[in-house]
């Protein structure tokens, strides 16, 4: 999920790359969509991706707490990506798993599997605007990020730290936590590299950063793809931040489609 | 007894990453082992009830542990627990919840076979659990969510279609663990081995031919699972009696009044379930039928034995179980959510005493809210309600607060509050929640985890 998340988030900066064929006859609408387009098209074919998570909170007097996590995605041709994630920590909710299969259009559909029941329990998707394990994360940024549930509008282009970048305002076209979101993509890797979160009184809420790039070459496809490993969230309403991490990511895995299934969660 | 087993679990526990890696080892293959386990302090206190026999307040140690070792395509999965009671010692024991090896084949793993105990759990609800009926229960824990002993289950599953089936052989019978007579969930009485009862007649023996078949499927959005069982029954003993003597001008009388056992009847059940998730409630059905082993054996109901009107039984009666709710989660822009849970169950094919001595929700309707902060620390209130629609003076109400505390601990802490007449047109009930009568309790729990 929180890969799907990323990936969403780094499909829209992406989006932005593309400002190169902008066309006059556009409306900032239909050239906001179109950015949109292509940071999804430029993250598709991972075929299937694997990594550990971390996770850190950071409280408004700097205490660290750390979160472990481990997830597996797979692309899924023509509908949403199917995500498993795995709680390593706290010990308290080790082996609980989460997996997601998210749907372009209406809701994803969910179940948890808690290990102290041996039950695997469906849970609505809709509510996404509660914190993720306690951080400055919603379920709603890292959760499905799919760009028909959105609309676009391109503002304008900027830079961000000496790289060129689209600026695009995205909103949620459901119930979120959210009223809008600017989005700062890079043309080169048409990738986010900053978002900012504005709440429902249209004030800034928080503003997450997208930091250690890497280029992924996927062998099978011969397609490369960036990704940022590590997003850092500051909530400028409470001074809380939080901190996400990918270790050792692996695209273009070939993964087993019954792993993504409910009957294999227990 | 209870060390014996104790200390086999705990060797076993110890054991078993040893001899599974050695396994790994012997097939030259990539071993991974995960284990995590829990020691909980338990403390519970009921309300005193004027009873010298009964023991008004629980000091326990819990404890859990479980691991998974995986080498290729097999699982080894095990998990226990066990707990000693300071103040009684009835509840002191050690049980086995998973110990099966697993192993997946075929060109997309779609076959697979587990050997071995394993818990189950089949349920979509929160409170009502009609379906839920494979494993043995320790009917001395938690009346929300009572603890599970693995049932020893030969098991074959094959993905089919959108989802998969299952066939699961039982060769043996474990009874659950039930109550001792200083125990305030008792029944007043210490209980004897517990007695199958088949079409055949009565036996002692824990060996036991039982079947069951599940079908799982994804269709248009929903879970949906069918299933048979053909087993012995888990839930529903007759208590008493099945070797007594009619005494001229004193009536019907145990050979032996001390030795009252509990009956377990071999059940058929067949039923389904369903869940789907429409925006932000989630629906969630099951419902089945239960038809019981005729016998010419018939049971002396304890504790009526020497009286004139003694009361005998052939068995639990043929029944089906309907049960089906909300679930509705609102999320509060503070991150916080809110969780509604609404169900209802109904037993279908009785009489009204007959449902009472059935089950302990007949005709109830269940209401909770669970207030989930999201922080750091998983702070959660859970508030639960269960109302007897047929008996107006039957409710169960739960409060229970729980946290995180230092990454590595939680903290639990509640009451439980039973009330029932206890008199139903002039005879004392003693059956459904009129059991849990005036048992009322707190109880605080601190757990470490690691």
């Amino acid at each position: 999920m929180l890969k799907t998340v990323y990936l969403s988030i780094f499909t829209t900066l992406l989006l932005g790359l593309s400002g190169l064929v902008h066309s006059e006859s556009q409306t900032p609408e239909e050239r906001g969509l179109e950015i949109a387009l292509k940071v999804r098209e430029a993250n598709d074919g991972f075929i299937g991706e694997t990594s550990d998570m971390q996770m850190v909170l950071i409280d408004a007097y700097g205490v660290e707490t750390v979160r472990e996590m481990s997830g597996m995605t797979l692309e899924v041709t023509g509908d949403g990506d199917r995500s498993l994630m795995t709680f390593q920590s706290p010990a308290d909710v080790q082996g609980t798993k989460m997996l997601t299969w998210s749907r372009r259009e209406g809701s994803d559909d969910q179940w948890l599997y808690l290990p102290a029941l041996r039950r695997v329990r469906r849970i609505s998707s809709s509510n996404r605007m509660s914190s993720f394990m306690g951080s400055e994360f919603s379920f709603e940024d890292l959760g499905s990020q799919e760009v028909e549930r959105y609309d676009f509008k391109y503002l304008k282009d900027a830079e961000i730290e000496d790289e060129a970048v689209y600026v695009v305002e995205r909103r949620p076209k459901d119930r979120s936590g959210y009223s809008k979101m600017i989005m700062y993509i890079s043309k080169e890797k048409l990738s986010p590299l900053r978002v900012e979160y504005f709440d429902r009184r249209e004030e800034m809420l928080k503003i997450a950063t997208f930091r250690n790039f890497k280029q992924y070459q996927i062998e099978k496809t011969g397609k490369s793809t960036w990704r940022s490993n590590e997003i850092h969230m500051l909530n400028i309403q409470n001074e809380k931040q939080s901190l996400f991490r990918w270790n050792d990511r692996k695209l273009g895995q070939e993964l087993r489609e019954r792993d993504f299934t409910q009957q294999a969660l227990n | 007894m209870q060390k014996v087993v104790f200390i086999f679990t705990s060797l076993f526990f110890f054991l078993l990453p040893t001899s599974s890696y050695a396994v790994g080892a012997l097939f030259q293959q990539e071993v991974s082992h995960t284990s995590r386990g829990e020691v909980r302090f338990e403390s519970r206190h009921f309300l005193k009830d004027d009873n010298l026999e009964t023991e008004d307040a629980g000091v326990g140690l819990f404890s859990r542990l479980e691991t998974r070792t995986s080498w290729g395509d097999f699982d080894l999965n095990f998990s226990g627990y066990g707990r000693v009671d300071h103040k009684d010692e009835s509840r002191s024991f050690a049980t086995l919840e998973d110990a099966y090896l697993s192993y997946r084949y075929g060109s997309a793993f779609e076959y697979g076979l587990k050997l071995g105990y394993q818990v189950f759990n089949w349920s979509v609800m929160d409170a009502f659990y009609p379906i839920d009926r494979i494993n043995s229960r320790n009917f001395d824990s938690s009346p929300e969510q009572l603890e599970k002993m693995g049932e020893l289950t030969v098991e074959f599953n094959m993905d089919v279609w959108d989802g998969d089936f299952s066939l699961y052989y039982f060769p043996s019978f474990q009874g659950p663990r039930l109550p001792s007579s200083s125990n305030r969930f008792g029944s007043g009485f210490n209980l004897y081995s517990a007695r199958v009862v088949e079409s055949d007649g009565v036996k002692s023996s824990r060996g036991a031919d039982q079947f069951g078949l599940r079908l799982y499927q994804f269709i248009g959005g929903a879970d949906i699972e069918f299933h048979y069982l053909n087993h012995i029954d888990r839930f529903n003993p007759i208590v008493g009696y099945h070797e007594f003597s009619e005494v001229p001008l004193v009536g019907i009388i145990p050979d032996n009044s001390d030795i009252i056992r509990p009956y377990f009847y071999r059940v058929q059940q067949s039923g389904l379930s369903l869940q789907k998730a429409f925006g932000p409630t989630v629906f969630k059905f099951e419902g089945l039928y239960r038809w019981y082993a005729e016998s010419d054996e018939k049971v002396l109901i304890a504790p009526n034995s020497i009286v004139q009107n003694s009361e005998f039984s052939n068995g639990p009666k043929d029944h089906g179980e309907i049960a089906f709710g909300l679930d509705y989660t609102y999320g509060l822009f503070s991150g916080h959510d809110l969780n509604i849970l609404l169900e209802y169950s109904t037993l279908l094919g009785l009489n009204r005493r007959e449902r009472q001595e059935t089950s302990i929700f007949q005709n109830d309707l269940f209401f909770g809210l669970r207030y989930s902060f999201n922080d750091i620390n998983s702070k959660e209130i859970l508030m639960t309600s269960i109302f007897d629609l047929e008996r107006s003076e039957e409710f169960l109400l739960g409060l229970k607060y729980s946290q995180r505390l230092a990454e590595v601990w939680g903290i639990d802490l509640g009451l439980q509050w039973f009330n029932a007449s206890g008199v139903e047109e002039g005879r004392q009930v003693g059956a459904g929640l009129d059991s849990l009568k005036n048992d009322q309790y707190f109880f605080l729990n601190i757990t470490r985890y690691f």
